[in-house]
Formats: structure tokens, C-alpha cells, sequence
């Protein structure tokens, strides 16, 4: 009889605990439903009950040991932050300040997780169709920052779910080759904001594959994560190419083609900027694409100079494919 | 050759990890449930332990919270610690769909509570699930409660010391055999705080099974003089 009150995640939860302690399945019976409930110091009423630490985990398999709960005072000022930043109404003894930067904002919101699950699931927006790249006037940007060599500046920014490990990206030039690889493994940062820029060759086609080694996505199990890859326009903000919500399963993969050459939106500050050092200018002006439509001009050499400069991987697309239908058919045989 | 050799390898590797995975899914969906049975006896848990004694309903209303599933199956607990804010664990995050606040009997279907939910989730930076460690999150309600008022919280490094007596309090298991056993009512265990290196240090049948598990951002405490298992003897 399946155990009732428990859920599919718990159970999850509690074979990851029997297998940190190998004495038995039935490790953390005593806290599986305490978990999340407060440890306190009583008072003689509730209002001088005081939360002292958070049930966390314990050895119910074996005698004599302790439970274990997430102990409070260490982390008081990180509650205190983030109660002051969230709470409409923060009890006094927090003794919040009215925030003067929007520091404590933006920390929070790139922490941000929808957790109504099916909400987000009806979305069912995996992948947001690319803006169409028009042809743009010279309005209010200022004297746009030109990438020498027909290049464009592209931004990645991946907000990672829970389980950042799981993730990886690739970027793939339309000769299949990988211009960017990161594998699963890299990001270690549960919910990090991660961002890369890269110089790629304008109007130019590449597919970008963003990929969950567990098959879960990056949302919305464990965090709401989403992508983007985006163009960098001169005051340094982006202008997205491909957009999703984490919702895929083993993988998403986006078209894009980046914005033509003489588009003076493009140019890039700051930081990004030093990335243009050292790109070799573009010598073979080939052509990139389907072949029906009878593809787009592109600076197809030098993806592979970048290819070179940018990653030591030197795994196929074939190779990937092989590895990720071959995935999708055991985890298909296993349900 | 060599990418071959490595992608085959990472395609088996992949393959035993699935299967691992799934016997032992199988395994927590109870189909194997006499085996468990078995294991459990083996380990002597108690049953009589980990309910702890009924809480007088009122006497700790910022934790009658159960976060429960579409379902209404209890989960996890929480404090109410703002009028839109609730403390809870980490390891929490992806059980429940809704929060019922002001509940005492989670399994009464005439019970009256409110409904709320989540309308963020703000987990501590350090979260990390594997290791449990600052396992804590934040939850931000879609809505004040106004029903009851929220609890202080502990921010002095210097308490708990060691012996002192603590309270948990919620809906624990009340037979470890039976996993949909928890209580109807609210419950309290009455603790006491021990160190950590007490704690990591713990042992029983020559295993100390604390052993590197147990750092800063967690505390111990043991039930009073018993431990959290032996009652049956």
C-alpha cells in the first residue's frame, strides 16, 4: 500500500538520507512530518515563545541519536533581510529600516520561485518566440560601441533552478559546430544568476540547446528558472533573442539568428567589452543556414576561431544527440 | 575512438543510476512494504515516542500551520514569523501546494483553517539539499494572516546552552510503521539542547553515524531522558 501520507518528493528526500546513512530505510521516520516545524523556547504565553531552530533531519533508524534542526541565530540577519525586503507588514522587533538602495530587491528577486507549480506549468511557454530583429532606427541609444569584424556581442544569462548541477548549456553554430559547451556539473550555486557573453558573427544562424541532465527542467520542481539569450544593445541592456521558462524536460533547443552587422543597436560596455580583445577579424564572409532558404550570410570560420579560443570541449553534436535520444529512450523504457 | 569510449561509459553510467534510482522509487512507493516492515522492526523503532504529547489548541497558533498537498496530506510544518511570512525548511520546497494556517486537526474534514499560498519562495543562499545545511526557507504569502500573530525568533548566538529545555511542536508520526500514521492534533516533544560536538560525537552500537554531518548552521537536541527510538524498552 503506497504510504499515504507521504509525498513522491518526501519519499525522494528520505532515500537521499538513507543513502548519506546506509543503516536503513526508515532514517528520518521521526521528522519526515516534524520537518519545517519550529523548535522553541516557551515562554509562560505564546506571545514570549521564542523560535529557537527549524526541524531539519535526524536518525530514526538507529538509537540514541539527537535530531538535527537548522539552528536560527546564525542566519537571524538573513531572515531579518529578507522578512524586511518581502513582509508588508514586518513585525516591529525586526526593527527593519525602509531599504534607501534596491539592493535587497534585486538580491531577492534573482531568487525569485514561482512555486504554484500548476500555474506555471500551464504557462506551457518553453520556448518564446524570438522578437523579430527589425530594422532599427537611430533613436534615443547612444552612439552605439561597433564590435570590429562583423561581430555581435551575445548574452547568455540562465537563472539555475534548485539543482544547478543538473544544468548545461551549449551554443552550436548551423555547421554544427559548438561554439560554447557547458557541461552539467559546472554551475554549483543552487538558483544562481549565471551570464556569459560571447562574440559571434552577425546574421548569423545557432541553435541553442539548454539541457537538464535529470530531465526535470529548471523549473518548476525545485525553483523557477528561465533562459535567455540575448543581444547586448550600447546602454548595456539586452535585447532577447530566445527566451523560455524552464518547463522542458532533458532538454530546449532555440533558433536564433543574430542581428545584422550594420544594425547600430549593437555594441557593448563594460564589462563584456574586454571579450572583444584578441577576435580575429573575419576574413570568409560565407554563408550560413538552411540551404532551402538559401541561408544567411555569416562569418563562418571564425566561429570555429572562437571555438578554439572559448572551449577546450570538443564534443560532436552527434555525439550529444547520440547521448541525449538515447536518455530520452531509457527514461521512455523505464516509465 | 576515445569520445565513443566516453560517451558509452556516460550512457552506462546513466543507465545503472536510472535503474538505481528507479528500484529504490519503487521501493518509497510501498509495493515492497513487508521488507520495510521487516527493516524497521530490525531497528527497534519506537511508536510511542514520536508522537509526543496533544498541544492545547491556542497555546502555539504561529505553528498551526500544515503545509499540505492539493490533496490536503499534511507535509511539513512552519512558524509564522510576519503577517506574510513563514518560516519553514528547506527541504520543503517542492511538497506542498498549500498552506493552511490556524489548523489543529489536519485529518478532520470539518476542521475550519485558512487556505493561503505561496507567492515566493526565498531559500536561504547556502541551501544545499544534499548536505541539509541551512535548511531553511522563506515563504511569502499571497496574503497577510490576520488570525494569528507571529512568532520572535532566537537571535542570540549564545542560546540555546546545553541541557536547556526546548519544545517542538506539530504533526509528527505516531507509528513509524505506518507512514500515513501522523496525528490528527497538534503535538509537542519536550528536547533538550545538546552541542554540536555532542552531537557529532554521538554514538550507539560503536557506529557514529554524526560524524562530519553536523556543522554550524545546524543544532541538536535529544529528548528528554530518552532517546528519540528506545521508548519501547
Amino acid at each position: 500500500m503506497p504510504a499515504a501520507g507521504i509525498g513522491k518528493f518526501h519519499m525522494l528526500f528520505y532515500i537521499r538520507l538513507s543513502m548519506l546513512f546506509p543503516c536503513s530505510f526508515s532514517f528520518t521516520l521521526f521528522f519526515i512530518v516534524y520537518s519545517g516545524a519550529p523548535l522553541i523556547r516557551r515562554g509562560s504565553t505564546y506571545e514570549e515563545d521564542v523560535v529557537v531552530a527549524v526541524v531539519s533531519w535526524g536518525n530514526g533508524c538507529a538509537t540514541d541519536y539527537p535530531g538535527v534542526y537548522a539552528r536560527i541565530s546564525y542566519q537571524y540577519d538573513w531572515i531579518k533581510e529578507v522578512v524586511c525586503a518581502i513582509s508588508v507588514d514586518p513585525p516591529s522587533y525586526f526593527d527593519c529600516i525602509i531599504p534607501t538602495s534596491g539592493n535587497i530587491n534585486n538580491n531577492i528577486d534573482n531568487n525569485h520561485n514561482n512555486i504554484n507549480n500548476n500555474q506555471n506549468h500551464n504557462i506551457q511557454s518553453e520556448t518564446v518566440e524570438p522578437p523579430v530583429i527589425e530594422d532599427h532606427v537611430d533613436g534615443d541609444i547612444e552612439d552605439p560601441i561597433r564590435v570590429p569584424g562583423g561581430y555581435v556581442p551575445i548574452k547568455v544569462e540562465i537563472q539555475l533552478d534548485q539543482r544547478s548541477k543538473e544544468t548545461g548549456w551549449a551554443l552550436v553554430a548551423n555547421n554544427g559546430t559548438v561554439v560554447e559547451e557547458v557541461k552539467a556539473g559546472t554551475y554549483t550555486t543552487p538558483y544562481d544568476l549565471v551570464e556569459k557573453t560571447l562574440v559571434l558573427p552577425a546574421s548569423s544562424q545557432f541553435t541553442f540547446v539548454i539541457t537538464d541532465s535529470d530531465g526535470n527542467g529548471i523549473c518548476c520542481d525545485f525553483g523557477g528558472g528561465w533562459f535567455q539569450v540575448s543581444t547586448l544593445l550600447a546602454d548595456n541592456s539586452a535585447r532577447p533573442l530566445v527566451r523560455g521558462y524552464g518547463t522542458f524536460l532533458l532538454s530546449s533547443t532555440n533558433v536564433f539568428v543574430t542581428p545584422l552587422d550594420n544594425t547600430p543597436v549593437l555594441g557593448l560596455k563594460g564589462q563584456g567589452q574586454s571579450q572583444l580583445e584578441g577576435v580575429p577579424p573575419c576574413t570568409t564572409i560565407g554563408r550560413v543556414g538552411n540551404s532551402s532558404d538559401g541561408g544567411i550570410p555569416g562569418c563562418l570560420d571564425n566561429v570555429l576561431e572562437i571555438n578554439h579560443q572559448q572551449t577546450s570541449s570538443s564534443s560532436t553534436v552527434s555525439t550529444r544527440s547520440l547521448a541525449l535520444g538515447t536518455s530520452l529512450f531509457l527514461i521512455a523504457l523505464l516509465r | 575512438m576515445n569520445q565513443a569510449t566516453a560517451a558509452m561509459r556516460r550512457i552506462f553510467l546513466c543507465c545503472t543510476v536510472l535503474l538505481l534510482s528507479r528500484s529504490d522509487a519503487v521501493s518509497a512507493d510501498g509495493t515492497t512494504t513487508r521488507g520495510l516492515a521487516a527493516q524497521r522492526r530490525e531497528n527497534q523503532i519506537s511508536a510511542r515516542i514520536v508522537g509526543g504529547n496533544t498541544a492545547r489548541s491556542g497555546r502555539y497558533p504561529y505553528a498551526q500551520i500544515s503545509l499540505a498537498t492539493a490533496q490536503g496530506l499534511h507535509q511539513c510544518g512552519g512558524s509564522l514569523i510576519a503577517p506574510d511570512v513563514i518560516l519553514t525548511a528547506g527541504h520543503c520546497h517542492s511538497f506542498f501546494t498549500q498552506i493552511r494556517v490556524n489548523i489543529y486537526n489536519v485529518k478532520s474534514e470539518t476542521e475550519s483553517y485558512e487556505v493561503y499560498n505561496a507567492q515566493r519562495m526565498h531559500f536561504h543562499p547556502l541551501f544545499d539539499e544534499l548536505w541539509f545545511r541551512y535548511d531553511f526557507l522563506l515563504l511569502k504569502l499571497d496574503r497577510p494572516v490576520t488570525v494569528i500573530d507571529p512568532v520572535r525568533l532566537n537571535d542570540d548566538n549564545n542560546f540555546p546552552t546545553i541541557g536547556y529545555p526546548l519544545t517542538v511542536v506539530g504533526w509528527g508520526l505516531t507509528d513509524p510503521d505506518d507512514l500515513a500514521a501522523y496525528p490528527e492534533v497538534l503535538k509537542e516533544v519536550e528536547v533538550s539542547y545538546i552541542s554540536n560536538e555532542m552531537c557529532e560525537t554521538t554514538q550507539s552500537k560503536g557506529a557514529r553515524l554524526y560524524n562530519g554531518y553536523i556543522f554550524n548552521d545546524m543544532m541538536c537536541a535529544m529528548e528528554d531522558g530518552k532517546d528519540a527510538c528506545s521508548g519501547d524498552r
